[in-house]
């Protein structure tokens, strides 16, 4: 079997297009100086003759482009196994080389990272590796923090915030808010919604400077001039609107859904539009229980352990231990704290 | 997609326009289909319209632009844009005036087109690249097509009803035509992405990823085969400093438009950087450094902020090596640069 090599057919120029193939009919045999195919230069056509006698094997499609010197044919006195030629066929398909910075390659040895960890469709540069070492630093952070203290996440994610966002950082927020959730999860027994992941609920609370050890979840809405007293519980999908004043004492709890509105537009939309926005203060006490999806109406005064049953839309004013509930709402009876627990009594 | 593919196709799609749109030029005829084989194939689609001519480019421009007189379109092909000084007379001195002193005489229009500059080793009046000849004339239109951009688009637009010159030179890399077309693809392998300036024929604009509003350490101005040149020596930069370019590629390179130089303004840069095949006295460069002398009071440019780079004045080598030598490349540019900053 002989191997043929590209020819020089112009000078000066290393590479030759294999314009076209002579087809020749399987098993003949070709005869020597019978055009096997024709080369191109950027100048010239050129036809090259077979050196030998024998069976012809292109390596090459037409239309590719050949290094001058480069074997491009066989010329075997028997015929070849097509498996035999399979593996020998060439693919001149320029294979893809990652681009690298020279200092990126000094930070990548540096910090001992290996460079497929970094996908970019570019050249990856020194700040790429930056940006990939503090990530990294970030995630081991965020393993390493305790799962109890969310916040720390939150003053990470600040530090780290860029001002482009490309999908590599919206994959690597989506990670680290998934592996948040999972220890929420493992420490409360809750899979909660990522914002509440995020952001602490007590954190929330004491940045809208309510009281000691109350909590608020980020899923919540506060409006206006609020103010809510110590170890109290805001669920999440709650409205607070302090539009027109409100004010909740210590240890009551607000429940999932509850919206508790110190404002009101009935009379303006009523109008179309003659009359004002309707304001009227909340005042809701210390020990009670909002329960969940109840609406309390704006100018509403309730007192302390008071119950409120779920669902209910309550609209009058409620004295001390007392229970209501329903839509429209009742007094259903009066909250009973006995030795052995809370009862309502009809 | 190669870029001799795409200038055939434009030719094709020239002359199925119009019975009246012609190609003339030497070895033209198939099979040969012309020295670098741009019209391979057109004259067996279009016999009446592909006219072989002997060799004397000054008497068959003469012809090409009588042919106008008649409301004929004519392409004609010089086979090597050495030859451009041959016919320099034919544009300069009758073409480009004619209009002017017989009454818009030329009724069709003309376009010479030229495969142009070195790199093959075809010696020194085979290599060369004479644009500047027609610098600073301003009835005639200089093009000069280049790999980033689709020829036979940008045919397609010179050939348009709408295309108005009537005397256009089109230059076409020689070393670009086994090439194939850049593309976006190939442009992000080295970190550039590319926007498209649509103004006349367009303006091909290409930064580093990391650049986009930002300010460059260069901004280059380069034509036709000195994308490649130019990208490499972009491209280097960043690999080995992190320089950021900005590459400025415009298709028309005389009469410079004031698009192009609003365009260097508009940027910012460190150093502004003109690359051309061309020496660098009576350059390209010294032209786009007259229009900005005249507007830099506008802006903070300093002289001392551009550069011009092009090839030496020797006589250009047949030996490929020496040729390398005397002609600019991306090696030249970026040992030029690295320094600077």
């Amino acid at each position: 079997m002989k191997e043929i090599k590209v020819p020089s057919i112009t000078a000066n120029e290393d590479v030759v297009k294999l314009s076209e193939k002579i087809i020749i009919k399987k098993d003949t045999l070709i005869k020597k100086d019978e055009v096997i195919c024709i080369l191109e230069s950027s100048k010239t056509s050129f036809e090259f003759l077979s050196p030998d006698e024998g069976y012809v094997h292109y390596l090459y499609n037409e239309g590719d482009e050949l290094k001058i010197g480069e074997t491009f044919l066989l010329i075997s006195e028997k015929q070849l196994d097509d498996k035999f030629l399979t593996g020998l066929i060439k693919d001149n398909k320029p294979s893809y080389e990652q681009k690298i910075s020279k200092k990126a390659k000094f930070l990548l040895t540096k910090h001992n990272i290996d460079i497929n960890k970094i996908k970019k469709n570019g050249i990856i540069n020194s700040q790429d590796v930056l940006a990939y070492v503090e990530n990294k630093n970030f995630t081991k952070k965020i393993f390493q923090s305790n799962p109890e203290n969310y916040s720390d996440l939150e003053t990470v994610m600040k530090k780290n915030y860029k001002k482009t966002v490309d999908m590599k950082d919206i994959e690597n927020l989506k990670d680290q808010l998934s592996y948040s959730q999972k220890k929420y999860q493992e420490k409360w027994n809750r899979f909660i919604p990522p914002f509440d992941v995020l952001f602490d609920r007590w954190k929330n609370a004491e940045n809208y400077g309510f009281g000691n050890n109350s909590n608020i979840s980020s899923m919540s809405y506060v409006i206006g001039d609020v103010k809510i007293g110590k170890n109290c519980f805001i669920g999440p999908f709650t409205i607070l609107d302090g539009s027109g004043g409100l004010e909740i004492g210590d240890n009551t709890s607000v429940a999932a859904g509850v919206h508790i509105y110190s404002h009101d537009t009935i009379s303006r939309s009523l109008s179309g539009g003659k009359f004002p926005i309707s304001h009227s203060k909340v005042i809701i006490g210390s020990n009670c229980f909002i329960g969940p999806s109840a609406v309390v109406t704006l100018g509403v005064k309730i007192g302390n352990s008071c119950f409120i049953g779920a669902n209910s839309v309550l609209t009058f004013d409620l004295n001390d231990k007392q229970a209501a509930s329903g839509n429209p709402c009742e007094i259903i009876g009066t909250v009973e704290i006995g030795k052995n627990g809370v009862t309502i009594k009809k | 997609m190669k870029f001799l593919d795409r200038v055939n196709h434009g030719l094709d799609y020239f002359l199925s326009k119009d019975i009246n749109n012609f190609i003339i030029g030497e070895d033209l005829l198939d099979p040969y289909g012309g020295a670098f084989k741009a019209t391979k194939n057109l004259s067996k689609k279009y016999p009446s319209q592909i006219i072989g001519t002997p060799i004397s480019e000054s008497s068959f421009v003469g012809l090409a632009i009588g042919m106008t007189f008649s409301k004929n379109n004519v392409v004609v092909e010089i086979m090597f844009s050495d030859f451009l000084a041959i016919i320099s007379d034919m544009l300069i001195n009758t073409a480009s005036k004619i209009n002017l002193i017989n009454n818009d005489l030329m009724q069709g229009k003309l376009f010479i087109r030229t495969p142009n500059g070195g790199r093959r080793g075809y010696g020194p009046i085979h290599s060369q690249s004479l644009e500047k000849i027609f610098f600073g004339f301003s009835e005639i239109k200089l093009i000069s097509l280049n790999r980033a951009v689709d020829p036979y688009e940008t045919y397609k637009k010179i050939f348009s009803d709408q295309y108005k010159s009537k005397i256009n030179l089109i230059l076409e890399t020689k070393i670009d035509y086994p090439k194939k077309m850049i593309t976006d693809q190939d442009f992000e392998k080295n970190g550039f992405k590319k926007n498209f300036i649509e103004i006349g024929l367009g303006i091909t604009e290409l930064y580093n990823q990391e650049t986009k509003n930002d300010k460059s350490d260069f901004l280059f101005l380069c034509y036709g085969g000195m994308l490649e040149e130019t990208l490499n020596a972009a491209t280097k930069l960043f690999i080995e400093e992190e320089l950021t370019s900005k590459i400025l590629l415009p298709h028309q390179i005389n009469p410079i438009e004031d698009q192009l130089i609003n365009e260097i303004h508009s940027n910012k840069f460190d150093k502004l950087i003109v690359v051309e095949e061309n020496t660098v006295d009576n350059s390209w460069g010294s032209l786009i450094l007259s229009k900005l002398l005249k507007t830099q009071k506008n802006t903070n440019l300093s002289l001392d902020d551009i550069i011009l780079l092009g090839s030496s004045t020797e006589l250009i080598s047949a030996n490929i090596e020496k040729e390398n030598n005397n002609l600019i490349n991306s090696e030249k540019i970026f040992e030029s640069l690295v320094n600077l900053k």
